[in-house]
């Protein structure tokens, strides 16, 4: 199969054996690869309510057509299992290059099985596959792990994923990270892992991967390299990544400043992507064959922090380790990216346990005692650093912490479920969804619980009401502030981003700076495999991808009743303070019927109609 | 120990300054210094090519787009296996050094053929490969002294930098001027785009294909 690694490679921890087996082309057409076979192999393979931490979880490693390719940014991977955070669909994504190595090694998808009674690490070259002792990298870091796997092989070459203490600890929003500082962050696939007893997998590939029509898919790349160049957000995205987004979002009063109690940071500029840049950048940094290198290598020159240096961070780390700690120390923040890193966390879900609790600090409802006398005061960075090496290690107020928000408040009690700020349990972004609406749609469906790149409807930040028209029929589509049309927006980038997340390339050039169209995006695919697609059989791809997720999580019992977030965003006005935001307030039930009505799901329980899978070829279940 | 492995040990990189395990940023960039000489046996004044492909480390992004571009050009196949240039990474200190084959003046590689299947061509001063007459007999992969030529691992034949007629691939997809083709003394004095300099960014003394 043209594009494709070719093989599935299923290993069974439990008897130490794997098999090889070739990957179905008619499941690549309907699915592609990466997200949208991950999960098409979960739904068939993994019977209802798994308990997430039992050897019967899956935890699939996926990597869809465009991986390892020329297609700029072709590097990321998907890992999919049920999710221990959750309890319903976990499913996340990283860039690096594991991705393309699993490709090279000849693998679409490498799936892990069963439980190994002690720890160990997988060592693939190609086809050899080896089940390796890791007791002597138990407890290790990420860091630590990585470099002493590559060292061990001798080839630094070898691509490594690995979690943390946090993931051994039990946590349960650990993370798998590849290349030192890149997460497969959300819903707690780290933990699935470590479950497992698996501590990392290392691979290193040799093969080439064949392609459909080279010339033309040359020449399809050499047009979208030069629609980058030319990209009005390329020269800020290459200085600033997502970091970009401080300033952004600051202006807009979006930012989450002490767990969404403002829109706006005092001390934002000095911990904006800029103030990184000037202070700490070395040197622009990418994934593989990116043509955007929005990541960037800091060297922290601070005193208490001897030796910190680390690649990124992304914006959603950096702002949930200022704004909504209420921290202006950035080299601060910046350890503490740098320690979720290492020890293996979701830095969004991380960020908000600690904000939850300060804010909970701040209405009284944590004791000095629940509290391990800590000063849970806005910005205190002693208590912020503390709280981060107390979760991982589940210690005291860590041990609650360690769950996420919605587990600890339901432990704690006390009116503190009102401010967890989490939706299906999993911990909302960094920005606040009465700001922004279309986000904030987009976290309530989306099929993992509250996340911003389910969807990315960056669109509602165009403000130009005529493009809102041409592709919508509504002009308020194009406005931040507006609810009406965000049903079919939330639509429209969903398809998108699962179609981004099914080929293997990345949402912020493919949504945010939608250098493809779906028409584009079918000539590419054909070039690539040489299968025959049009554009809307591409997005009918993508719209089939979310239908399924949307039957796993119902199957898990998920109705338009979870489709919700934190009372704060549906009934408090953005108080003052909040910029040219103040006042908003996010009309939720409104949007979800129009959402639902978009999709062709029925509005009162929110599941797909028999007729909805039918036309998309999923069981209808009747 | 199969060349593939060679090609990337620690050692191989700690000999020529890719792998150092020192922190402090001066020291992390003070390795490109040490990295610049050739030996005497390859450098011929009169023989140095005046074109060639100029490397900057401290732009590269370590991204891999140029062994992409390189191995789709010569196979026709997506992979970095069988590139022609290759990068050493050092991701704990963000360090990126990109290796390309020097077209050096007295090649060793050519001196060690004794099918005389290497050759010089005229227009670029890039060593070409005359494939019939090669019997894949390795002389050139030990000859050369920077590791730079493997064999192919389908063709047996030697994967030496033929700078694609005068228009390498991998310059023309490199996305930040790390590597560039042309005058040597011109290219090494091209300042960066300004959206890749930073206080912080080392000095931007570019590192020429044969010295300097």
């Amino acid at each position: 199969m043209d594009s494709y690694g070719g093989s599935v490679l299923r290993v069974d921890l439990t008897e130490g054996t794997s098999v090889r087996h070739p990957t179905e082309e008619e499941l690549a057409r309907s699915f592609l690869g990466g997200r949208g076979l991950n999960v098409k192999r979960l739904w068939d393979e993994l019977p209802a309510h798994t308990d997430a931490l039992s050897p019967e979880n899956a935890l699939i490693f996926g990597a869809g057509p465009l991986v390892g390719t020329l297609f700029p940014g072709g590097a990321r991977f998907n890992v999919t299992a049920m999710s221990p955070h959750t309890g319903i669909l976990g499913d996340s994504n990283a860039g690096g290059f594991f991705g393309p190595e699993l490709k090279f090694a000849g693998y679409d998808q490498l799936i892990v099985q069963c439980k190994s009674d002690h720890p160990v690490y997988l060592w693939i070259r190609d086809d050899q596959v080896e089940i390796r002792d890791a007791r002597g990298l138990w407890g290790r870091d990420t860091w630590e792990t990585t470099l002493s796997i590559q060292e061990d092989l001798g080839d630094p070459d070898t691509q490594v994923a690995t979690v943390g203490q946090a993931a051994e600890n039990g946590v349960t929003f650990a993370g798998i990270f590849v290349n030192l500082n890149r997460a497969v962050g959300r819903t707690g696939m780290g933990t699935v892992m470590a479950a497992k007893n698996l501590k990392a997998i290392a691979i290193r590939g040799t093969g080439l991967i064949p392609v459909a029509d080279m010339a033309r898919f040359q020449e399809i790349i050499e047009r979208l390299d030069a629609v980058i160049y030319q990209h009005p957000e390329y020269e800020q995205r290459v200085r600033l990544g997502t970091t970009k987004l401080m300033r952004a979002l600051n202006a807009i009063g979006a930012l989450p400043t002490r767990h969404f109690q403002q829109g706006q940071f005092e001390h934002a500029e000095d911990v904006s992507g800029e103030t990184i840049e000037r202070l700490y950048k070395t040197k622009s940094k990418a994934c593989f064959a990116c043509t955007i290198p929005c990541s960037r290598f800091l060297v922290v020159d601070d005193p208490r922090f001897p030796g910190l240096c680390l690649e990124g961070p992304e914006y959603e780390p950096l702002a949930g380790f200022t704004a909504r700690v209420g921290n202006s120390d950035l080299a601060l923040a910046l350890k503490c990216v740098d320690l979720a890193n290492r020890y293996g966390m979701d830095a969004i879900t991380l960020s908000e346990a600690i904000s939850w609790a300060m804010e909970c600090h701040q209405r009284g409802m944590l004791s000095p005692e629940e509290s391990n006398g800590l000063d849970l005061t806005w910005g205190n960075g002693d208590a912020i650093l503390s709280l981060v090496h107390k979760i991982a290690h589940r210690e005291g107020l860590g041990d609650l912490l360690a769950d996420g928000v919605k587990s600890a408040a339901q432990r704690l009690g006390k009116g503190s479920e009102q401010i967890a700020m989490e939706g299906k349990g999993l911990e909302v972004f960094q920005a606040d969804p009465r700001a922004i609406k279309a986000y904030g749609l987009g976290n309530a469906v989306a099929s993992r619980g509250a996340d911003h790149l389910r969807s990315e409807p960056w669109f509602e930040f165009s403000n130009d009401p005529e493009e809102g028209i041409r592709r919508f029929g509504i002009p308020e589509t194009a406005f931040r502030l507006e609810s009406r049309g965000k049903g079919l927006v939330v639509k429209h980038f969903e398809e998108m981003a699962a179609i981004a997340d099914s080929l293997g390339v990345c949402k912020n050039t493919y949504n945010n700076m939608e250098v493809l169209s779906w028409t584009e995006t079918a000539d590419l695919l054909q070039a690539a495999t040489g299968w025959d697609f049009t554009g809307d059989e591409v997005q009918a791809i993508g719209e089939r991808i979310v239908n399924l997720e949307r039957l796993f999580i119902a199957r898990e019992g998920i109705t338009r009743r979870d489709d919700a977030l934190p009372s704060r965003f549906l009934k408090e006005p953005m108080p003052a303070g909040s910029g040219p935001s103040t006042g908003s307030v996010l009309e939720l039930e409104a949007m979800l019927d129009e959402y639902y009505l978009a999709r062709g799901w029925e509005t009162d329980t929110g599941l797909p109609t028999s007729d909805k899978l039918r036309e998309l070829g999923l069981p209808a279940g009747d | 120990m199969p060349w593939y492995l060679r090609h990337g040990t620690l050692e191989f990189s700690a000999a020529i300054g890719g792998c150092d395990t020192a922190a402090p940023r001066t020291a992390a960039w003070g390795l490109r210094s040490s990295m610049r000489s050739l030996p005497d046996a390859c450098h011929t004044p009169g023989l140095m090519p005046t074109k060639g492909i100029v490397v900057r480390d401290e732009l590269c992004t370590g991204c891999r787009a140029c062994q992409v571009a390189c191995v789709a050009g010569h196979d026709g196949l997506f992979g970095v296996f069988t590139a022609r240039l290759r990068i050493i990474k050092n991701e704990s200190l963000g360090l990126d050094h990109p290796q390309v084959c020097r077209s050096c003046g007295r090649a060793p590689c050519m001196a060690s053929c004794v099918t005389k299947a290497l050759y010089r061509d005229d227009t670029t001063s890039a060593v070409l490969l005359r494939a019939e007459v090669c019997d894949s007999c390795t002389a050139c992969v030990e000859a050369c002294p920077f590791g730079m030529v493997a064999l192919h691992p389908d063709t047996g034949l030697p994967l030496i930098c033929d700078l694609c007629g005068g228009e390498p691939a991998c310059v023309r997809r490199c996305p930040t001027g790390a590597i560039s083709y042309g005058d040597l003394l011109a290219e090494s004095e091209r300042p960066p785009a300004m959206h890749l300099v930073t206080p912080n960014l080392a000095s931007s003394r570019p590192r020429l294909g044969e010295d300097g």
